[in-house]
């Protein structure tokens, strides 16, 4: 935990000669179509009250797809699940590829066809040993107006030792509302669907989140959620804090002008 | 003495020798003949020791300029375009130029690293050694972790014709064969080859379509029966199980630029899966549908990256073996340059 916030100060810092603003690849757990433009390294880390970290870093690829590598603690387990089950720290890769807004016809919206999965079967666990997890999705978002609704469907598998879930089909969506007033503000909610492991067994859970981020700056924004899941209290919520940055080589010396559309991209 | 007409000898002279010092240097060398006479005129040719005759150097009329610039250096020969060999683990039906080096690197999310080299010979071939992760294996019918036996070193030779180089719309073809080196591996030898045709089109200028047919054989060698409490080693062939249509399969891929040096990827082949253990022989040797998509982007005309999502066994729908992986290609126009400079 103490390496994780230590590189979300580097994110912070590095995020500071960033040209373009945020290309912000999720709402809050269910990801967005937004591609970061070609060469733009991009960075999340957040950490919630639990001190349960979170650290990704991506890379723009040629304007058509990205690369993310990271870790979290979405994925959760437990042996005796009476009690509240615990987070698994799992290494995951992501490979996302789609299209912009408009891009083949205008009112297209933004696709993306993504997968994660599981780099390093290592969660600092040993009832969950060689735990594997993979999502592969597809999402959809459109800008209307100040608001940014996605919407999609994810293949959800999960497995450790000699078990095997197989792969369970789960929608999930998202809204981003910015107010006219508050341009720099954006109201966000999202619903999806996660691996819960058991002793013997695995299923997908349902994780709702809603919150709001500022823009800050132009090559940062700043989260502040609250996120509840299935089978859970009230009082077993997350409340996690969370910084994006964005660093663009190519904006800055004016090679790589911003899809036209996408709000993620544009100066507010 | 006459002193006035010695002065203005002297003075003509020193006048005359002025006015020769202000003139430009003759065009035309000065034959260091000893003469001193500045004449123009050209030597008279010079037999050569062994009497043999030659030509003059030069006509009289046409002196040369030794402070005349440098001519111009030859124009570099443009360099004909270049088609990567594979899609992302096809082959494709287009070649790599004559001379032409290619090196790609990659490594994937289950942890394999894989290289690849090739050289083009002649415009008409290519030769390549590699090391491949695709081969994989599993202990018998039960056993759900299918690893990889890695690495694979694999020597490969393929021939071809360009595209439109027999007649117009001609696709490329390439004829390959690829042969592994045998590979021990938990008390288990085995082997691979596969011979492969594939035709390539391109479809205008941003897409490029392959499709191409791979007859496969492998070989397994070891204790395959531990149930009968006796260490007999024994060998199963794929070509053994006498079914010819289990050693064909076909594959295909397709390339779309939508985007000036960045392509989309897509394509379908399979790999072969050793089980050790399975009851029957025919099982023991299967092979498997591979998927892939993926980015390239051109990063220079030397560079190429590329990044995608591999499904090993995309025909039970394992999402968990997929594997997100990133490679490298480097390419190197040194050698065709240095073979076209000694011609």
């Amino acid at each position: 935990m103490r390496h994780a916030f230590t590189l979300l100060v580097a994110i912070a810092c590095s995020a500071r000669i960033a040209a373009a603003d945020p290309t912000v690849n999720r709402v809050l757990t269910a990801p967005t179509a937004w591609l970061p433009p070609a060469g733009a390294a991009i960075g999340t880390a957040g950490m919630d009250h639990r001190f349960d970290a979170d650290i990704i870093v991506g890379y723009g690829f040629g304007g058509l797809a990205s690369v993310e590598l990271g870790t979290d603690t979405d994925v959760r387990g437990c042996t005796d699940c009476a009690l509240r089950p615990e987070p698994l720290f799992l290494t995951r890769a992501a490979f996302r590829m789609g299209a912009h807004q408009n891009a083949w016809f205008p009112g297209m919206p933004a696709l993306v066809l993504g997968v994660r999965t599981t780099v390093a079967p290592i969660t600092g666990r040993d009832d969950f040993p060689s735990t594997r997890v993979t999502d592969a999705y597809a999402v959809a978002s459109r800008v209307l107006g100040p608001v940014r609704l996605h919407a999609g469907a994810s293949l959800i598998d999960a497995g450790f030792a000699n078990y095997h879930m197989g792969p369970k089909l789960r929608p999930l969506g998202g809204l981003e509302w910015t107010p006219g007033q508050y341009p720099k503000t954006s109201l966000l909610a999202d619903v999806a669907w996660v691996a819960l492991l058991h002793a013997d067994q695995a299923r997908p859970e349902w994780l709702v989140g809603w919150g709001v981020r500022y823009q800050a700056l132009p090559w940062g924004s700043i989260e502040l959620a609250v996120r509840h899941r299935e089978d859970e209290g009230l009082g077993d919520s997350t409340v996690l804090v969370r910084v994006n940055g964005v660093l663009n080589p190519a904006a800055r010396s004016g090679n790589s002008p911003p899809p036209a559309g996408d709000p993620t991209l544009q100066g507010r | 003495m006459k002193p006035i007409p010695i002065i203005f000898a002297a003075g003509a002279a020193l006048v005359a020798a002025a006015n020769a010092h202000a003139q430009p240097l003759p065009d035309v060398p000065i034959p260091p003949d000893g003469s001193g006479s500045g004449s123009a005129a050209p030597p008279p040719p010079q037999q050569p020791p062994d009497n043999r005759a030659i030509e003059p150097s030069s006509p009289p009329e046409t002196p040369t300029d030794p402070y005349a610039p440098l001519p111009p250096p030859k124009p570099r020969k443009p360099l004909p375009p270049l088609f990567m060999p594979e899609v992302l683990t096809t082959p494709t039906g287009f070649l790599l130029p004559a001379a032409v080096l290619y090196s790609k690197t990659s490594i994937d999310t289950g942890g394999g690293v894989t290289s690849d080299t090739r050289v083009g010979l002649g415009d008409v071939a290519e030769f390549g050694v590699a090391t491949t992760d695709a081969v994989r294996e599993r202990t018998d019918e039960n056993d759900v972790t299918v690893d990889r036996i890695q690495p694979y070193v694999t020597a490969s030779f393929r021939l071809g014709v360009a595209e439109n180089r027999l007649f117009l719309y001609q696709p490329g073809m390439t004829l390959g064969f690829r042969k592994s080196f045998e590979r021990h591996h938990d008390n288990f030898a085995t082997r691979i080859a596969e011979l492969t045709l594939v035709a390539s089109w391109h479809l205008g200028q941003r897409a490029a379509v392959h499709v191409g047919g791979a007859f496969w054989d492998a070989s397994l060698e070891g204790d395959l029966d531990p149930n009968d409490n006796m260490t007999v080693r024994r060998e199963v062939t794929f070509h053994g199980f006498n079914d010819a249509k289990q050693q064909i399969r076909p594959f295909g891929g397709i390339e779309v630029t939508p985007i000036d040096r960045s392509q989309i990827l897509v394509d379908v082949g399979w790999a072969p899966e050793f089980c050790y253990h399975c009851m029957t022989d025919v099982d023991k040797i299967v092979l498997k549908p591979v998927l892939s998509w993926g980015v390239r982007y051109e990063v220079a005309q030397w560079m190429r990256l590329e990044s995608g999502v591999r499904v090993p066994d995309i025909g039970e729908a394992n999402l968990l073996d997929a594997q997100i992986f990133g490679q490298v290609t480097f390419t190197s126009w040194a050698l065709r340059r240095a073979v076209d400079s000694l011609k």
